[in-house]
């Protein structure tokens, strides 16, 4: 059992990481911190997905769905355009947290029953939640954009540096505070739901009240996203919020950077992103897509532990090495 | 009035026949090896692209190109289980995330190959026939006698013969099943296979009824998710009942209400069972 408040010790790898980022806008060029912000973004969806089905097992294929709402709430309300017929324009500080009480909010009414259901059945269900969101997007028109969605929203900064610090300043925040509740005990427990649920609920605890506080922290991360990137990107669409492709990035960030353990997430987020771009001008269209799935499959194939469970190895071999021997307390 | 509900009756019949045929793989392979397989759909678009291809690029005759496509889909199906799925038959989150990958992987293989663009797949039978006043293109008809034959096959190959007793002891209890002598991963490699085959057959006739474009496995994913879900993951007459219940209810919301909200509603009545009686309605 670790008790986080004891092991400041472990806090280094943060500080070294906060202080590379620091240093980043100073000497790389603009468009470089672009592909960061994404990047961040990316990291913060993948962390969102990574606090409710690394920890818990209940592989959602909704998050899209969260993300989507907190977006769409928070740009319908401040589009110029308005509410139809109202015209009802409100600023960005009434809706961003007005868009993340909608992800909560939405998500507690139709995700939660469903985590009372185990197994695959969760995963269904939550995809038919996407699918209907997008659907009711896309007929809902004259709120929404139908298929073409809402541009020109207002941004919160503007400028690659003023953007590049709140996106990572959110994804630390969140990375930072969710990294704690993931070492906590309650960390523990959503484990140990994941490997047998069974036994937790025999053990006297209540699994669903477990779940219920995984689920909230991940659609509070998941709207605090969507709408930052809402109104970092001036535009939403069912095309971008829905698509598979951005359901697979989240999916991909996540497990290639190493389930269950949120710090991976940040490197899949970041590596999910800059190969996507790095290969931009490379291959064209599907080709990249195609090259992207492929080493996606790849590396959940051969190492479904991602590069968490690489760097995890790798350190234990030095460890061993350094003492000569395994000892008992390293074989885990 | 009259007209209308005909053609509901006509049309639903037909795309609940085709809905049964793709769900039944699906259904299949989670009951013997509790795997959810989220490329299954996509292999229906595949084993359409394939017959097109075939017949009219290569012009193979018609009975050889559909034999091609449904060996396509088999193959694939069968190749999934053996270098996909089989090392990780008890994690369902890496069996979820990687074939949730492959479908991608074979819908940006089918963008390479075929294009963006929509194709019009030639009708397997043509002609039209008068149903109750309605005219109702034969390759229609065609394809409710090809679903209903599959299905038929399908329930008496796990009714009669060794093997598909073999799938439903799998089913219903697998250590006891294997204590008796039967071997999963064979059962496996055969349920994979046909459920391949299944669904090039009903991507034949899903591209012949609408038409080929790289999008078209949505559809078919999410209404299959549906239809297991109603009927009972695992069971094939739920299956069967479900493929009913959701192609009625789509074709009534494409042909009477609004067109844009295809879908929807068999995805609320999915949702309703699910609170009601989360184990479908023929599951156990």
């Amino acid at each position: 059992m670790v008790n986080w408040i004891t092991s400041v010790k472990s806090f280094r790898w943060w500080l070294i990481a906060i202080v590379v980022m620091m240093v980043l806008p100073f000497i790389v060029p603009p468009s470089f911190l672009r592909i960061c912000i994404m990047a961040n973004f990316m990291a913060i969806f993948a962390i969102s997905w990574d606090m409710m089905s690394g920890y818990t097992g209940y592989v959602s294929f909704g998050h899209p769905f969260l993300i989507g709402l907190a977006g769409y709430v928070s740009a319908m309300l401040s589009h110029q355009g308005g509410f139809q017929p109202p015209h009802i324009v409100l600023p960005l500080y009434l809706t961003m947290p007005l868009g993340i009480a909608a992800a909560v909010g939405g998500g507690m009414l139709f995700f939660l029953p469903s985590m009372r259901i185990r197994g695959p059945y969760f995963s269904l269900i939550s995809l038919a939640f996407l699918m209907i969101l997008s659907r009711i997007m896309i007929a809902a028109g004259a709120m929404t954009g139908g298929d073409r969605g809402l541009t020109s929203l207002p941004y919160v900064v503007t400028g690659a540096v003023n953007n590049y610090w709140l996106s990572t300043g959110i994804m630390f925040a969140i990375a930072i505070g969710l990294w704690l509740v993931a070492r906590s005990d309650v960390g523990h427990v959503l484990k140990a739901i994941r490997m047998d649920e069974d036994v937790v609920e025999s053990s006297g605890l209540s699994t669903y009240r477990f779940k219920r506080f995984a689920f909230i922290l991940s659609a509070v991360t998941a709207g605090i996203g969507g709408v930052f990137y809402t109104h970092y990107m001036g535009s939403i669409s069912p095309g971008g919020a829905f698509d598979y492709v951005f359901l697979l990035n989240i999916i991909v960030s996540t497990v290639v950077g190493g389930m269950g353990t949120i710090i991976g997430p940040i490197f899949g987020g970041y590596f999910v992103t800059f190969f996507t771009e790095s290969t931009r001008t490379l291959l064209e269209g599907a080709w990249r897509f195609m090259a992207y799935s492929l080493v996606a499959l790849a590396i959940v194939y051969f190492r479904p532990g991602g590069f968490y469970g690489i760097a995890h190895d790798i350190a234990a071999w030095f460890r061993v090495k350094r003492r000569g021997g395994m000892q008992y307390d390293q074989v885990a | 009035m009259l007209a209308l509900a005909q053609s509901i009756a006509i049309n639903g019949a037909l795309l609940s026949g085709l809905y049964a045929l793709i769900s039944l793989g699906f259904t299949m392979i989670y009951g013997v090896g509790r795997v959810l397989n989220l490329a299954h759909a996509a292999y229906v678009m595949l084993g359409g692209y394939v017959y097109f291809h075939c017949l009219q690029i290569v012009g193979i005759p018609e009975p050889i190109s559909m034999l091609i496509a449904i060996a396509v889909c088999a193959g694939a199906s069968l190749a999934t289980y053996v270098g996909l799925v089989r090392r990780y038959l008890y994690n369902p989150t890496i069996v979820f995330v990687s074939t949730f990958i492959l479908a991608l992987v074979i819908n940006y293989l089918v963008v390479l190959i075929w294009g963006m663009e929509t194709k019009n797949v030639w009708p397997v039978v043509s002609g039209l026939t008068q149903v109750m006043g309605q005219p109702v293109s034969n390759n229609m008809i065609a394809s409710l006698v090809v679903s209903w034959v599959c299905i038929s096959g399908v329930l008496l190959f796990v009714r009669k013969t060794h093997m598909g007793r073999a799938m439903r002891a799998l089913a219903m209890d697998r250590k006891g099943a294997i204590v008796s002598g039967i071997n999963p991963d064979r059962v496996n490699l055969l349920t994979w296979t046909m459920a391949g085959g299944l669904a090039g057959i009903a991507g034949i006739f899903f591209g012949s009824y609408t038409y080929l474009v790289p999008a078209m496995w949505h559809m078919p994913m999410v209404m299959s998710f549906a239809i297991v879900i109603i009927g009972g993951l695992g069971s094939i007459e739920g299956t069967l009942v479900a493929a009913h219940i959701v192609g009625y209810m789509q074709t009534t919301t494409t042909l009477a209400i609004d067109e844009r909200l295809r879908g929807v509603f068999a995805l609320i009545i999915m949702i309703i069972v699910l609170v009601v009686r989360p184990k479908g309605l023929f599951g156990k």
